[in-house]
């Protein structure tokens, strides 16, 4: 794990040229737009990456990002599969499917259950502690979401081209990380820091880790009787 | 030894079947034991085959049996939700899951690697199984990397103990949050449980490259873990066992494998059971066939038994009996065959004996028979006579009408004895010899009336031949107690005699034994005699009756026996003709006589001298060159010697006779016809003869004087004798009138009694120095 670990490299290239262009870095409190487009190990888009920046000083004094986060039960899947979310925020679990689900993590110090009866919603209490948590349901094996809590609260997940657009303030210098529970690499992340000078900062990471494929969320398709109930 | 030189057939067949039979024993016996051996040995196979499979099963089940249980651990909440509790709540959860399946180990790793819970179970002393924290909980579990990877229950050691282990991961929705694993131990018990499922040994042993311990046995009494047997087995050196090596897993550098196996020995057991089945069947196969080995040679034998004991019984002379085999063809045949030659033999045999006891020409009883009939006759002790006879003559007739003729007389006179009726047996000893054997009579009258009846006319190829018998008679009363050879020799004796004195017939007298045994020792001497000059000549002066001077001599030979003094020729002559030494016999005479002659002649005494010869003389020249010899050695004057030829001798062979007389004559010998009259001579015969003189027959002079009818042959022999120019002797003169007669008929010589009996030489000389008739008084 160590030795995949040095193979991250930094494409800055972006970030290089911006500085060129616009001259001195701006100080001020307005928002800056991070544009960071992450590939694999390929160079292909990396889609559903967790990317969140971490200002270097000042964490502290930033507000809280208070949007709340609802992942769905549906089709006996997590929706999203991934999600981020900040610090001190509960999670909203809604159960679109027509059965019960039993949502658990029992992983780190953000741990709950809880039943939750088809169509109902339930929230969690606020996640205190910055990590992964890992869900799944006790009833359904094969059930498997992923929640990252992040100190920040410039957080979002690449598109399908791959790209995050974060909205950060105040300009300074960040540290950008990528995450996904599939990255091979140390606590499934990679950083790097970046100087965000001006209003359009953009960034491109190239993963030098592999992606472990994504477990599926399927189990019970055998099970033809499921249909009768509906 | 003995069983090697078995001679008897029955033996031979029933050791020949008890050979076979064993062979045949063996070699089933072997191909059963064989076959035992290897379907044993296939069975065991398949057993350790089979153990295998079952053992393969076992192993799999409980693999798949701890990685499912370990799988539905971890997945189960009561467990995950207490992970991150206090450690006591999990262990208890952990314990709570391992009872469940009643596993030696379970244990938790974080996914740092860190055991935080282990439990193993353990025996109290009293053998209550409990369970304690193990000795890595709270430790970096050091097999992680190869063992959490696998999903499947993989072979562990842990504190030494053996385990089958498998781990699955507890899972927070798909993240890996620990391990979750349950084992169970391998040892004794397992190998016992697998054991019992499998019917064979189970051992469990490690290798580690070089060496192999076992970690566990089923049967740790027969094959205690330390036991070479294992090493032997797995090094598969070990002939003594049929074995099954599953090999279970990697650990290290070595595995770890199952043995199944058996022992070979345990597997001969199972054969040995069978042993004394077996042998007690060989033992009763056996047992029945000697007994029908013993019935078949028995039946083969049998019938040639009876056939040994009908040859036995014909060997005893027991022709009666007919053996009858109706038990094979072969030996039917055999019996048929015997039967047949039994009766070949008898009807041989009635053929030698009848051959033994009979004569082959005339078929009446022989030699042999009459022996018989003697003896039978002497152990009776009844008296009866024992004739021996012969018709005369016989070899005569042979010589003059062929054998087919003899033989024909022969057969003529058997039958005219056996058909004449004076109740005697009648026995032909060969040739002309025949014995009768009658009851005591009258042999006089017997031997006449027998001799009227076979003196007949015998008609033989158209030759009337009229045969003369004689007879020699033994009456067995004279002879008590003599052997049946002795009379049957003394009959012969008798016989001789009979024609020897030319009777008809002789009844032996003991006296003729000792004549016969005189002729005997004269015999043997004979031969002594004329080459030791034991013989003498006598002379008997010749007178000239025209003279009245003695001018001839016959030289007469005598035996001066060293012991028995002077014996007359009469008694050695017959011997030196039947013994062959008549040659010599008068070539002695002839030389004794022509030296006496050369011996006289010096003295001024000129005798002629005459000497016997006899018809074998004159058969050939050789006598004739001898005696010319000595007539040239001597240079004798013509006419000295006179040679004496019996009238006999001439008429065998006249042809002959004639040819040597000739040549003696042409030689210069006086030659004179002996005992004239007495033969057969006829006058052409006489006429051919070149001799000189006829020497009339004493039995004609001797009664001259007074016999008219021996006065008239003399007289016409002497006419007969002067018309044909030959001279003549008279001998057997015995008075002076004789004398004188014969003087005024001219004869010639003179010779007899009358004038001197014969005598030795120096006698004849002293005789004739007195004598008026010597010739030597004229000269003077």
């Amino acid at each position: 794990m160590g030795a995949a670990l040095q193979r991250l490299t930094f494409a800055t290239f972006g970030l290089l040229f911006c500085h060129s262009l616009f001259g001195a870095p701006a100080s001020t409190l307005s928002t800056t737009k991070l544009t960071i487009a992450v590939s694999d190990i390929n160079g292909q888009p990396a889609s559903d990456m967790v990317v969140y920046a971490t200002p270097k000083v000042g964490l502290n004094k930033l507000p809280a990002n208070t949007q709340q986060l609802v992942i769905d039960q549906k089709d006996k899947k997590f929706a999203p599969y991934v999600t981020v979310m900040q610090k001190g925020q509960p999670i909203q679990f809604s159960n679109k499917d027509d059965i019960t689900h039993h949502i658990y993590s029992v992983s780190g110090s953000n741990r709950f259950d809880f039943k939750l009866q088809a169509g109902t919603t339930k929230q969690t209490q606020a996640m205190d502690a910055s990590e992964e948590v890992a869900m799944g349901c006790n009833i359904h094996d094969w059930m498997s979401g992923y929640a990252l809590v992040v100190d920040t609260p410039f957080y979002s997940k690449t598109n399908k081209e791959g790209v995050a657009i974060l909205n950060i303030a105040p300009l300074g210098e960040y540290t950008v990380t990528v995450w996904h529970p599939q990255l091979d690499a140390q606590n499934n992340r990679v950083s790097t820091v970046t100087k965000a000078t001006q209003l359009n900062h953009q960034l491109a990471i190239k993963l030098s880790h592999p992606m472990l494929p994504v477990p599926p969320q399927t189990g019970q398709d055998e099970f033809d009787f499921i249909e009768e109930y509906e | 030894m003995k069983l090697l030189t078995v001679r008897s057939l029955q033996s031979k067949i029933l050791f020949l079947f008890l050979f076979l039979l064993l062979l045949v024993q063996l070699v089933s016996f072997y191909f059963t034991y064989r076959a035992n051996v290897t379907l044993e040995s296939t069975q065991l196979n398949n057993r350790i085959s089979n153990a295998s499979d079952v053992f393969q099963t076992q192993f799999n089940n409980r693999r798949y049996y701890l990685s499912a249980f370990a799988e539905t651990a971890a997945k189960d909440y009561g467990l995950k939700s207490v992970l991150t509790e206090d450690n006591k709540s999990f262990l208890v959860a952990l314990n709570n899951h391992r009872k469940r399946i009643n596993s030696d180990l379970a244990m938790a790793v974080d996914p740092q690697g860190l055991v935080f819970a282990q439990l193993v179970t353990y025996k109290t002393k009293d053998g209550k199984s409990k369970v304690r924290v193990g000795e890595q909980q709270g430790k970096t579990f050091s097999q992680q990397n190869a063992l959490l990877a696998q999903n499947n229950a993989q072979l562990v050691f842990i504190n030494d103990r053996l385990y089958q282990l498998s781990f699955a991961p507890i899972k927070s929705g798909s993240r890996i949050v620990g391990w979750i694993g349950f084992g169970y131990l391998i040892d004794a018990n397992l190998a016992n449980e697998l054991a019992q499922l499998t019917d064979v040994n189970v051992g469990f042993v490690v290798f580690d490259g070089q060496n192999y311990s076992v970690i566990a046995s089923s049967d740790e009494q027969n094959y205690p873990v330390e036991a070479r047997v294992y090493s032997g087995i797995i090094a598969n050196t070990e002939q003594k066992y049929i074995y099954n090596r599953l090999e279970l897993g990697q650990i290290g550098n070595g595995y770890i494998s199952a043995v199944l196996f058996e022992s070979r020995a345990d597997l001969l057991k199972n054969i040995d059971l069978q042993w004394p089945k077996l042998i007690s069947l060989v033992a009763l196969t056996v047992l029945l066939s000697i007994f029908g080995a013993f019935a078949i040679a028995r039946d083969i034998t049998q019938p040639i038994k009876r056939l040994i004991s009908q040859v036995k019984s014909i060997t005893q002379g027991n022709y009666d009996g007919s053996v009858n085999v109706v038990e094979s063809s072969e030996l039917q045949q055999l019996s048929q065959e015997f039967n047949h030659m039994t009766k070949a033999i008898l009807s041989r045999e009635e053929t030698i004996s009848f051959q033994a006891f009979h004569d082959p020409l005339s078929h009446m009883p022989n030699r042999n028979a009459l022996i018989n009939a003697l003896e039978k006759r002497t152990r009776s002790n009844s008296d009866f006579l024992l004739i021996q006879l012969c018709y005369l003559r016989a070899d005569e007739i042979t010589d003059t009408l062929g054998y087919q003729a003899g033989d024909e007389v022969v057969n003529q006179v058997a039958s005219q004895l056996v058909q004449t009726e004076f109740g005697f047996d009648s026995y032909h000893l060969g040739g002309e010899n025949y014995v009768l054997l009658a009851d005591d009579q009258d042999a006089d009258t017997l031997i006449n009336s027998l001799n009227a009846v076979l003196a007949v006319n015998y008609l033989i190829e158209n030759v009337s031949l009229h045969l003369q018998f004689a007879f020699g008679v033994v009456i067995s009363k004279q002879h008590p107690s003599s052997a049946v050879p002795d009379l049957i020799k003394r009959s012969k004796v008798a016989l001789q005699r009979a024609q020897n004195d030319k009777q008809i017939y002789q009844v032996y007298d003991p006296a003729f034994d000792q004549d016969a045994i005189e002729r005997l020792f004269l015999t043997n001497g004979l031969k002594h005699a004329i080459e030791h000059d034991e013989l003498i000549l006598f002379y008997q002066p010749k007178l000239s009756l025209s003279t009245m001077k003695v001018s001839h001599v016959e030289a007469l030979v005598r035996w001066q026996h060293p012991q028995k003094g002077l014996i007359p020729p009469d008694a050695f002559i017959s011997i030196a003709e039947k013994t062959g030494q008549m040659d010599a016999l008068t070539r002695w005479v002839t030389k004794t006589a022509i030296e006496q002659y050369i011996k006289w002649l010096k003295q001024g005494l000129n005798i002629n001298i005459a000497i016997n010869i006899s018809a074998a003389n004159i058969m050939d020249s050789a006598y004739s060159d001898f005696v010319i010899g000595l007539k040239k050695q001597h240079q004798l004057s013509d006419n000295a010697i006179t040679l004496e030829v019996t009238e006999d001798a001439v008429v065998a062979d006249p042809k002959q006779a004639t040819t040597i007389l000739n040549y003696l004559r042409n030689n210069g010998f006086k030659l004179s016809i002996d005992d004239y009259g007495t033969g057969y001579s006829s006058l052409a015969q006489l006429k051919q003869l070149p001799v000189h003189e006829l020497k009339i027959d004493r039995s004609f002079v001797q009664h001259l004087t007074s016999n008219e009818s021996d006065k008239i042959i003399v007289k016409s022999t002497l006419e007969l004798a002067h018309n044909m120019n030959l001279s003549v002797v008279a001998e057997g003169i015995e008075d002076e009138a004789a004398l004188l007669w014969l003087k005024q008929h001219d004869c010639q010589l003179a010779q007899g009694y009358f004038i001197s009996k014969p005598q030795a030489a120096a006698d004849f000389e002293t005789w004739l120095a007195t004598s008026d008739y010597s010739p030597m008084e004229t000269s003077s």
